[in-house]
């Protein structure tokens, strides 16, 4: 029967990766925006934590948590990976209640993995009670690299994440894709959609309040296949910035900044690839 | 036969409806035994032919009902015995819960186009100082003398291990839990005061640990069975009526038997062990 406090010295020194945490809902607010598949691949370095969820090796969530959210973090080798199901996990660290962030329950965690083979262990406690989960690791699947050269950016954009899930929230869904433009000549950042009632643009002025930065060398227009970019709603739902980097390969990767507690910030990125069976709009 | 209560206590009111409500969660439908001095609801396993039942729940008419009157079936069977649909009811438990707190609550025994029902009239606050009289009636059977075994007393338990229910709100949110990750989960208590509450799949396992509990009874050192998660989610949607004492009491390997204590009121539940090694 585990106790936080009776770990034996011996076992601690099995442990290859070890997480503290006071409250537990911080790692599952982030981890839950990127559930939108079971499979999820944790890579722990001593830069902290990165959990990458894929779909049909196209798009791509990654949640990174630096070590300074953690009470402790400890990480006895270069790079530390596995896969577990995420949906499974999210179910454990809720153990005691799925409540928001700032209400309810704080429940304690304590996560300790023993390398190669063995399950994730996850400790809870709340109010005295104690839970103790064993998730199953399998060998991980690779998942694809996204290597975002700043050097082929054509056009980034720093924006109010309200504003943009807003526009992402009225966007039509009778249209098969959503077309991003902008160019240093125009003055607004452009969102456009096509469907069956007509064309629709959106138009946000760069020097709106919303914008907080635009830059763009050329201009740059691609479209992306609207149901690829449904996983981007929730954790754009739960940020309060999001930059959008388009590359020449109309390679889009949309990076969200979410605050959590005593002003730790946690982000989460997101890449989708553009829709190539369409023409490069004019 | 006839029957005649009235509620004018809000408090009352509320837990009446409260209790009505966890009947109709569970089983599709509820037998209501009337007596001299209670009001029994009875659920039993529609499944199985044992008379066992899986919730029994007896009211005392004292605290309920401002005005109570019957008349049972005779003098020498006095009582009463009707059977009713779940669903029937919910949607006057609805009706009670979003008009607010009623003034009174009149339950009767009527004789609706010539079918037995059991009528709620239920008298609401209205804007102005007129009264509102919102009626509902629920049909009835009449469950005849020859079944009235069926739905006996059930027969003291004598567990193996018997403690007090640990802190019901984390229950309920873990159990919920489990129920996404499993179908069945076992509990296990010591006569140390421990309960645990775990479940296995092949890609999890989860156990909860309660400690310190206060032991009732103690007749082996440990006991535990395996339950159904989504029985003992029912139940323990339950813990706002806020019982003043829940006990567990467990039958190795065969039953887990939980008990709400109130001033007014008992409601047990009988959840079968599960044998699947």
């Amino acid at each position: 029967m585990p106790h936080f406090s009776s770990q034996n010295i011996s076992v601690e020194q099995n442990h290859v990766l070890m997480i503290r945490m006071d409250n537990a809902k911080i790692i599952s607010h982030i981890l839950k925006a990127i559930n939108f598949k079971e499979n999820s691949v944790f890579c722990c370095t001593k830069d902290g934590l990165k959990v990458t969820v894929e779909d049909m090796k196209s798009v791509q969530l990654n949640a990174f948590i630096e070590p300074g959210i953690f009470q402790s973090y400890v990480v006895k080798e270069e790079e530390i990976k596995f896969q577990l199901n995420l949906t499974v996990l999210l179910e454990c660290l809720n153990v005691f209640g799925s409540s928001g962030l700032q209400s309810g329950t704080s429940p304690a965690l304590k996560l300790y993995y023993n390398g190669h083979g063995t399950p994730v262990s996850i400790l809870l406690e709340e109010s005295g009670v104690i839970t103790d989960c064993k998730i199953r690791t399998v060998h991980f699947d690779p998942v694809l690299d996204y290597d975002f050269g700043t050097s082929n950016v054509i056009g980034r954009i720093i924006m109010s994440s309200e504003c943009l899930k807003e526009v992402f929230c009225e966007l039509d869904s009778t249209s098969d894709c959503v077309q991003f433009s902008m160019s240093p000549d125009s003055a607004n950042f452009r969102i456009t959609t096509f469907g069956h009632s007509g064309t629709y643009h959106v138009d946000i002025p760069k020097a709106s309040d919303v914008i907080e930065s635009l830059r763009c060398t050329s201009p740059v227009s691609f479209k992306y296949k609207l149901s690829l970019m449904k996983p981007s709603i929730r954790p754009l739902g739960i940020a309060q910035k999001v930059s959008l980097r388009i590359d020449d390969t109309g390679l889009i990767c949309f990076q969200f900044m979410i605050k959590v507690e005593d002003n730790h910030n946690c982000y989460i990125d997101f890449y989708c690839p553009a829709d190539v069976d369409f023409e490069e709009d004019e | 036969m006839k029957f005649r209560g009235k509620m004018i206590d809000p408090n009352c009111i509320k837990q009446f409806i409260g209790i009505l409500g966890c009947m109709t969660k569970l089983g599709k439908s509820c037998i209501l035994r009337i007596t001299t001095t209670d009001l029994y609801f009875i659920v039993r396993e529609s499944q199985t032919i044992s008379a066992s039942p899986l919730i029994w729940c007896a009211l005392d008419e004292g605290h309920f009902f401002s005005e109570f009157g019957m008349e049972g079936l005779s003098t020498v069977d006095n009582e009463i015995y009707l059977e009713f649909v779940a669903e029937n009811v919910a949607r006057t438990l609805s009706a009670l819960k979003v008009s607010g707190t009623a003034k009174s609550v009149k339950i009767k025994l009527t004789k609706k186009l010539s079918s037995p029902c059991l009528t709620f009239e239920i008298d609401l606050p209205s804007g102005t100082n007129h009264s509102r009289l919102v009626v509902h009636d629920i049909p009835v059977n009449l469950v005849p003398r020859r079944l009235w075994n069926d739905y006996l007393e059930p027969e003291a338990m004598d567990p193996d291990i018997s403690v007090h229910m640990p802190q019901l709100r984390l229950m309920k949110s873990i159990v919920e839990r489990m129920k996404n990750l499993a179908n069945m989960a076992t509990i296990h208590v010591t006569s140390e005061g421990l309960l645990t509450l775990t479940v296995e799949t092949e890609a999890v396992s989860v156990t909860s640990h309660f400690d310190n509990l206060h032991v009732e009874k103690k007749k082996e050192e440990e006991a535990s069975v395996t339950i159904e998660l989504k029985r003992l989610s029912n139940f323990l949607g339950h813990e706002q009526l806020n019982p003043q004492k829940v006990v567990c009491d467990v039958l190795q390997s065969k039953l887990m038997h939980l008990n709400f204590l109130s001033d007014s009121y008992t409601l047990q539940y009988f959840l079968p062990g599960i044998n699947d090694q």
